[in-house]
C-alpha cells in the first residue's frame, strides 16, 4: 500500500522528485564519466608500460660503450640495459591535398645491433613483421603513419643531417616511451601529421654521414693532406722501379695499407668529387680493418631498474621503496668508473610520460569540481522539496500515525522518497556516464595518446560515491521528516502554525510601506521561504558559474595564446640549427637571417631538499625576439630584466632568471643561490636569482649571454630568430637549419587543441544550461504550489493574468540577479582553480575572462530565467479558482 | 429588480469517465438590498452556484445574469474586470494573504478598484482599527475573516458572495460576523446583495431570502417576512 502512495505521491509532485533526480544523476554521470576516462587513461597506460617494459630511466653520455653496458647491467638493481642513438632527421612525403612532396621532421632511433630483440620499450606491431636488428627498413609510429597514410612495404626518403637514404617501411608499431610525442618543446599539441618517430637498425644508419666523420679525423685529414706529397714520391719510386711493398717501406706507410686506391680515392676526396663508394674505398685502403660497426656512436641508454615500476596513481609503500631503489641506481650510475654518463633521468620527466599523466590526473580536477557541484545542489534540492514535500503531507501522516503506524513505518515510507529516488538516478548516472561521457572523452584524448588497447575503468570509488551520496540523501530526507514524527498525532494533525519572524508593529511600516504590492510581497515571500530562495540563488549561482567556466576557459586560452604566441614569442620564424653547423655557415646564416639567437643548455640543479633535479638554462641573445614575462603578462627583452622583480646584476656570474613557478615550487626567493651545473660535467656552479619572470608553459631558468659568458663558458647559439618571410622554405631548404618553425604554424597547432577543448565546454554549456533550467524550473514549481492559493486569491479579487506573471516573474528576477551576482565571481575562481590544479606542474596558467563572457553568463542566466518562468507563469492563466481554494481549506 | 438572475443554468464536471452534475438545470432570481442564505448539505452545489454568480467559473450550459449583464460568455479578461468592480468574495478559511499586513491586505484593491473605499476606514467598519499593521497569522480567526470582510467591502461591490464565513468560527464570532454582513444590504451603505452559502440551518433565520439547495437543484425559495435578530442566533 505504501508503495502505491509512494509511487502516486512522486508521480504527482515530479517536477519536485526530478529536480533531485537529475541533480544526483548529473552527480554521478559526470564524476563516473570523467572517472571512467581518465582513470581509463592512468590505468591502460600503466598496463601498456608494464607489459611493454618502459624504461624506468633515461641514460645520456657520449657514447656508451658494451663494456659500460655490461658494468651498467652488473649493477644490483639494473635487470637491463640498451643503447641507441637518436637523432632528429626528416622523411619526404606527398601531401595528399596537392601531391607535392614535403619534407616532415622525424625522430630517428638507431637500435644496437647487438640486440637481438628490444626489449626495453618493446614495440607494439600495429602492422607488418616483428624488429630484428638483422633486418633492413624502418618501423614506424602508428600516428604518424595513420595520419600520413603510410602502409607497410612502402620505401620512404629519409634526411640525417643533410644525408639521404631510403627504408622500406616493414612495420607500424605504438611504443611505450612514444606514446605522446612533439617536434619542439614550445609545441602543446602535435598534429600526428607533422612529426614522425621510427625506429631502425643501426645498420640502416647513413654509412655516407660515419664515412664523412671519419674523413674528418685528424690522421686521416693529414693523410689527405699529404697525399699529393706521397703520390709524388711513390711515381718518383715507381719511374725508379720500385715494387709498391719497397715504395711504402721507403715512406713508413704500414704494410697493409691499399696505397694505390688510397692515393687514386685521395684526390676524389679533397675535391669534393668522391661518392660514398670511393669514400668506403679510400677508407678501408688506409685503414684495411676497418669495420663500420666499431664507429657506431650510442649516446643514449635506457634502463630498466629490476622489479616492476608500481602503478603511480596508487600512494603505496612499494611506490616509495621503487622510487628510493631508482634513487640508489641513479647515484650507482653517476659513480661508475670509466662510464661517462653526462646526466640521468627519470619518467617524470620524460616527455610522452609526463603529459599523459598529466592529462589523466587533469580527469580527477574535472570530476570532483562536477561532483561537489551537482551534489552540493541535489543536496539542497532534497533539502527543500522534501521538508515543502513533508509540510504538504503534514495531516497525512497525523492520520497514519492516528491509525495507528509506529514512527519507525512512517520515516521508513518517508525515507523512501528520497532514498529510491536517489538509487534510481545513481543506478542510471553509473550506467551511463562511462559510455556517454567516458568513452567520447577518452576517444578524443587518444587522438593525441597513442595508448594500445586503452579501455575505460569504472573504479570501486564511482560506487563508494554513488553509495555515499544515496545515504546523504537519505539522511537529509529523514531530518526533512524527523520534526514532524516528534509530534504528537493530534498535534500533526493540527495545522502548522507558521513562524513569522517579522515584528508586527514594524509590518507595513517605514520604507516597506512607500513599496509597490509587488516589492513587498515578493520580498516577504523571499525571507519567508529562505531555503527555496537559497536554493534558487544556489542553483543559478551554479548555472551562472558554468556558463563564465565554460567560456571564460576559452577566453583564458586565447589569452594564452597570445602572452605565448605573440607576447613572449615575438617572432615569426625559429631556425633550429643542425648540430654540426660550421662556423662560416653560421655567420652566413646570420647575415641572411639576422644574429638575434638563443642556446638552450641541459642542466641539474639541487632543489630545497638537495635533490638533483634536471632543467635547462635558455641563454637568450634575441634581441627581443624572445621575451621575458612579468607576472601581468607584460613582456621585456631579457636585457632589461623584469621591472619590480630583478635583484642585482643580470649580465654578471651567471645571473639567473627563474620562472615564478619554479621558485615557488623550490622555495627559492629573488636573491637566493642556486647550485647548478651543465649536464655531463662535474663542477657545479652556485649563482645567484637575479629576476623572476613567468612563463605559462616551461618551469625553467633563462640567463642573458653575458651573464653565461661571464661564468667563462662559450656560447653556441642553437637556434635563430628572424621576423623575415619563410613561409615558401621547408626544412631541408636552409643549410645548416634542421627545422623551421613558424608561430603561425605552434598557434594552428594550438587551435587544433582548443577545438577539442570546445567540445568540453559545449558539455559544460548545455549542462550549465540543463542545470539552469532545472534549477529555474524546480524554484517556479515550488514557488507555484506553495503560493497558488494566493494567486487564487488575487484572481477572484481580480487580478489579471499579466498582473500575477508580472509578480511571479518579479521574484524570480530577483532570486536569479543575487545568483548571478555570487556565480559571477565564483566562475573566475572556479576557472582559475582548474588552470592551476588540473594544467601539468610545467605550465603556469591563470583564468583571463573577458567582460563579453561576463555579459553572455549574465544574459544567458537572464534568458534561461525568462524563458522558464514565462512558460511556468501560463500555469497561472489555468488555476481553478474553485479548486485551489477548496485544497487550502 | 432582479440583481441576479440564472436561466437554465447547469453544471457539469467531468470525473474520470463519469459525469458529475453539480447544478442541474436551474433557474433563480434574487433581489438588489437582500441578505440570501443558500442552504443545502455537502455537495448539494451551492458553493458551485456561488462561483458561477461570481464569475469564478463558467456553466456548462444556461446564462448567469448579474446587475442586467448576462456574464457568461465572458472572456477571462472580462470576468477578471467584473470580480473586480462588482463582487466582493469571502471564504470559510478567509484567504488572506500571509505576507501582507491587515491594512496592505486591504490595500490590495487599489491596485485592481479605481475608486475603492478607504482601507482604514473599512477596517474601522469591522472593528480592526487596532490590528491594522499586524499579520494575518497574528490575529485570531474571527479577526482574520473581518479582515477578509473588510477587503471584500472596500472593493464597494454592489455584490457579496460568502461561502460559509462563518464556518470556521465559534458562535460569538460568527454573530459578529453576520452582523457586518447584514449591514451592507442596508441602504446607508449601499442596498448591497449579500448571498451567504451555508450548510448550518441557524443561520437561515435572519436571511431575508433562504434558497434550498439539493442534488444540484433548487428545492425551494422562501421569503423571510421577519427575520430574526442576529443577537438572537446561537450555535
Amino acid at each position: 500500500m505504501f508503495r502505491k502512495k509512494l509511487f502516486r505521491e512522486i508521480k504527482g509532485n515530479f517536477g519536485q522528485f526530478f529536480t533531485i533526480f537529475a541533480m544526483i544523476f548529473l552527480a554521478i554521470m559526470a564524476f563516473s564519466g570523467i572517472s571512467a576516462f581518465s582513470d581509463g587513461l592512468k590505468f591502460s597506460s600503466v598496463e601498456f608500460y608494464e607489459k611493454n617494459n618502459l624504461q624506468d630511466l633515461w641514460l645520456y653520455g657520449e657514447n656508451f660503450t658494451e663494456d659500460e653496458l655490461e658494468k651498467i647491467k652488473a649493477l644490483d638493481n639494473v635487470a637491463d640495459v640498451e643503447r641507441y642513438l637518436s637523432m632528429q632527421g626528416s622523411v619526404d612525403l606527398e601531401n595528399a591535398e596537392d601531391s607535392e612532396v614535403e619534407n616532415i621532421p622525424t625522430e630517428l632511433n638507431f637500435l644496437d645491433t647487438e640486440d637481438e630483440e628490444k626489449n626495453i620499450s618493446s614495440l607494439y606491431l600495429r602492422d607488418g613483421e616483428d624488429y630484428s636488428p638483422d633486418k633492413d627498413g624502418v618501423w614506424i609510429g602508428y600516428y604518424f603513419a595513420k595520419a600520413r597514410d603510410i602502409q607497410v612495404g612502402d620505401e620512404l626518403t629519409f634526411y640525417v643531417e643533410g644525408y639521404k637514404f631510403k627504408e622500406v617501411v616493414r612495420g607500424i608499431v605504438s611504443s611505450p616511451d612514444h606514446v605522446y610525442t612533439v617536434s619542439d618543446p614550445t609545441v602543446i599539441f602535435q598534429d600526428a601529421a607533422d612529426f614522425g618517430w621510427a625506429y631502425l637498425s643501426m645498420n640502416e644508419f647513413p654509412k655516407e654521414y660515419l664515412y664523412d666523420e671519419i674523413l674528418k679525423e685528424d690522421d686521416i685529414v693529414e693523410y689527405l693532406d699529404s697525399a699529393d706529397d706521397i703520390k709524388k714520391a711513390v711515381d718518383t719510386y715507381k719511374a725508379m722501379g720500385a715494387d709498391i711493398d719497397f715504395i711504402k717501406k721507403q715512406l713508413d706507410i704500414d704494410e697493409a695499407v691499399d696505397l694505390e686506391t688510397a692515393l687514386d680515392k685521395a684526390s676524389l676526396v679533397k675535391d669534393k668529387r668522391a661518392d660514398i663508394s670511393d669514400k668506403e674505398a679510400f677508407i678501408k685502403a688506409v685503414d684495411p680493418d676497418f669495420d663500420i660497426e666499431e664507429c657506431f656512436v650510442y649516446p643514449n641508454a635506457i634502463v630498466d631498474v629490476a622489479g616492476v615500476a608500481p602503478n603511480p596513481y596508487i600512494k603505496s609503500s612499494e611506490l616509495d621503496e621503487f622510487e628510493n631503489k631508482l634513487k640508489t641506481v641513479k647515484n650507482e650510475l653517476y659513480e661508475l668508473d670509466d662510464t661517462l654518463i653526462s646526466a640521468i633521468t627519470g619518467r617524470d620527466v620524460w616527455q610522452s610520460y609526463a603529459s599523459l599523466k598529466a592529462e589523466s590526473e587533469e580527469g580527477d580536477t574535472y570530476s570532483g569540481m562536477f561532483t561537489i557541484l551537482f551534489v552540493f545542489i541535489a543536496g539542497l534540492s532534497v533539502v527543500t522539496t522534501m521538508s515543502r514535500f513533508v509540510k504538504k503531507q503534514r495531516v497525512q501522516i497525523g492520520t497514519l500515525k492516528a491509525l495507528g503506524f509506529r514512527n519507525r513505518r512512517v520515516t521508513i515510507h518517508y525515507i523512501a522518497y528520497g532514498f529510491w529516488v536517489s538509487v534510481i538516478a545513481a543506478i542510471l548516472g553509473l550506467a551511463v556516464g562511462a559510455p556517454l561521457l567516458g568513452q567520447p572523452f577518452l576517444n578524443m584524448e587518444l587522438s593525441m595518446f597513442d595508448l594500445p588497447e586503452a579501455h575505460k575503468v569504472i573504479l570501486s570509488k564511482n560506487y563508494i560515491l554513488a553509495a555515499a551520496i544515496i545515504i546523504v540523501i537519505t539522511i537529509i530526507t529523514y531530518y526533512s521528516i524527523k520534526a514532524i514524527l516528534k509530534e504528537s498525532a493530534a498535534q500533526t494533525l493540527r495545522l502548522e502554525v507558521p513562524h513569522i519572524k517579522i515584528k508586527a508593529k514594524e509590518g507595513g511600516k517605514g520604507i516597506s510601506a512607500k513599496l509597490p504590492f509587488s516589492v513587498k510581497w515578493n520580498l516577504r515571500d523571499i525571507f519567508r521561504s529562505k531555503s527555496r530562495s537559497i536554493m534558487a540563488i544556489v542553483g543559478i549561482m551554479g548555472s551562472t558559474l558554468l556558463i563564465v567556466m565554460a567560456f571564460g576557459m576559452q577566453d583564458s586560452l586565447n589569452h594564452y595564446m597570445e602572452w605565448e604566441f605573440d607576447k613572449i614569442q615575438a617572432y615569426k620564424y625559429k631556425l633550429t640549427l643542425s648540430e654540426n653547423v660550421s662556423d662560416d655557415r653560421l655567420d652566413e646564416l646570420f647575415d641572411t637571417y639576422g644574429d638575434a639567437t638563443s642556446q638552450t643548455v641541459a642542466i641539474e640543479y639541487k632543489d630545497s631538499e638537495g635533490d638533483i633535479v634536471a632543467s635547462t638554462i635558455t641563454v637568450n641573445d634575441s634581441d627581443g625576439y624572445l621575451r621575458v614575462s612579468d607576472h601581468d603578462t607584460n613582456t621585456y627583452d631579457i636585457s632589461d630584466g623584469i621591472p619590480g622583480n630583478t635583484d642585482g646584476d643580470i649580465n654578471k656570474a651567471g645571473a639567473l632568471f627563474a620562472t615564478e613557478k619554479l621558485i615557488k615550487e623550490n622555495g627559492f626567493s629573488l636573491g637566493d643561490k642556486v647550485k647548478w651545473r651543465i649536464m655531463g660535467e662535474d663542477d657545479w656552479y652556485e649563482t645567484r636569482i637575479a629576476a623572476a619572470y613567468r612563463d605559462p608553459q616551461s618551469q625553467q631558468f633563462s640567463m642573458t649571454r653575458a651573464a653565461f659568458e661571464d661564468l667563462g663558458e662559450e656560447y653556441v647559439c642553437d637556434t635563430i630568430y628572424t621576423n623575415d618571410d619563410l613561409s615558401n622554405l621547408t626544412d631541408s631548404d636552409i643549410d645548416g637549419v634542421s627545422t623551421i618553425s613558424s608561430i603561425e604554424s605552434l598557434k594552428e597547432q594550438m587551435n587544433v587543441m582548443l577545438e577539442m577543448i570546445s567540445s568540453m565546454i559545449i558539455l559544460l554549456i548545455a549542462i550549465s544550461a540543463i542545470l539552469g533550467f532545472i534549477i529555474i524550473y524546480n524554484m517556479g514549481i515550488l514557488a507555484l504550489t506553495e503560493k497558488m492559493y494566493q494567486f487564487a486569491t488575487l484572481k477572484v479579487l481580480g487580478f489579471k493574468f499579466k498582473k500575477l506573471a508580472l509578480i511571479y516573474t518579479q521574484q524570480n528576477l530577483w532570486l536569479t540577479i543575487v545568483g548571478i551576482i555570487f556565480g559571477l565571481p565564483l566562475g573566475y575562481e572556479f576557472t582559475d582553480c582548474m588552470f592551476k590544479y588540473a594544467i601539468g606542474d610545467n605550465y603556469d596558467f591563470f583564468a583571463n575572462i573577458d567582460l563579453s563572457t561576463y555579459l553572455i553568463a549574465i544574459i544567458g542566466t537572464l534568458i534561461i530565467m525568462f524563458v522558464t518562468s514565462i512558460a511556468l507563469s501560463r500555469n497561472l492563466k489555468k488555476i481553478d479558482m474553485v479548486a485551489s481554494l477548496k485544497a487550502n481549506e | 429588480m432582479n440583481k441576479v438572475s440564472l436561466r437554465n443554468v447547469s453544471k457539469v464536471y467531468n470525473v474520470g469517465e463519469k459525469e458529475y452534475r453539480a447544478l442541474d438545470h436551474v433557474d433563480l432570481d434574487i433581489e438588489e438590498g437582500k441578505l440570501v442564505v443558500i442552504l443545502g448539505p455537502s455537495g448539494a452545489g451551492k458553493s458551485t452556484l456561488l462561483n458561477l454568480i461570481g464569475g469564478m467559473d463558467v456553466p456548462t450550459e444556461g446564462e448567469v445574469i448579474v446587475n442586467g449583464e448576462n456574464i457568461t460568455g465572458y472572456s477571462e479578461n472580462k470576468l477578471s474586470d467584473f470580480r473586480a468592480e462588482s463582487v466582493g468574495f469571502i471564504f470559510q478559511f478567509y484567504n488572506i494573504l500571509p505576507s501582507l499586513t491587515v491594512k496592505e491586505n486591504v490595500e490590495l484593491i487599489n491596485e485592481i478598484v479605481k475608486n475603492p473605499l478607504d482601507a482604514t476606514k473599512a477596517l474601522e467598519d469591522v472593528g480592526l482599527l487596532e490590528h491594522i499593521n499586524k499579520f494575518p497569522n497574528q490575529l485570531s480567526g474571527g479577526e482574520q475573516q473581518r479582515v477578509s470582510i473588510a477587503r471584500a467591502i472596500a472593493k464597494n461591490p454592489a455584490l457579496l458572495l460568502c461561502d460559509e464565513p462563518t464556518g470556521a468560527l465559534d458562535s460569538q464570532t460568527g454573530v459578529m460576523i453576520l452582523k457586518i454582513l447584514k449591514k451592507q444590504t442596508t441602504k446607508e451603505r449601499g442596498n448591497n446583495t449579500v448571498i451567504i452559502v451555508t450548510h448550518n440551518a441557524l443561520i437561515a433565520d435572519i436571511a431575508d431570502v433562504v434558497i434550498r439547495v439539493k442534488n444540484g437543484k433548487i428545492k425551494s425559495v422562501e421569503e423571510n417576512a421577519n427575520p430574526a435578530n442576529i443577537d438572537e442566533v446561537q450555535w
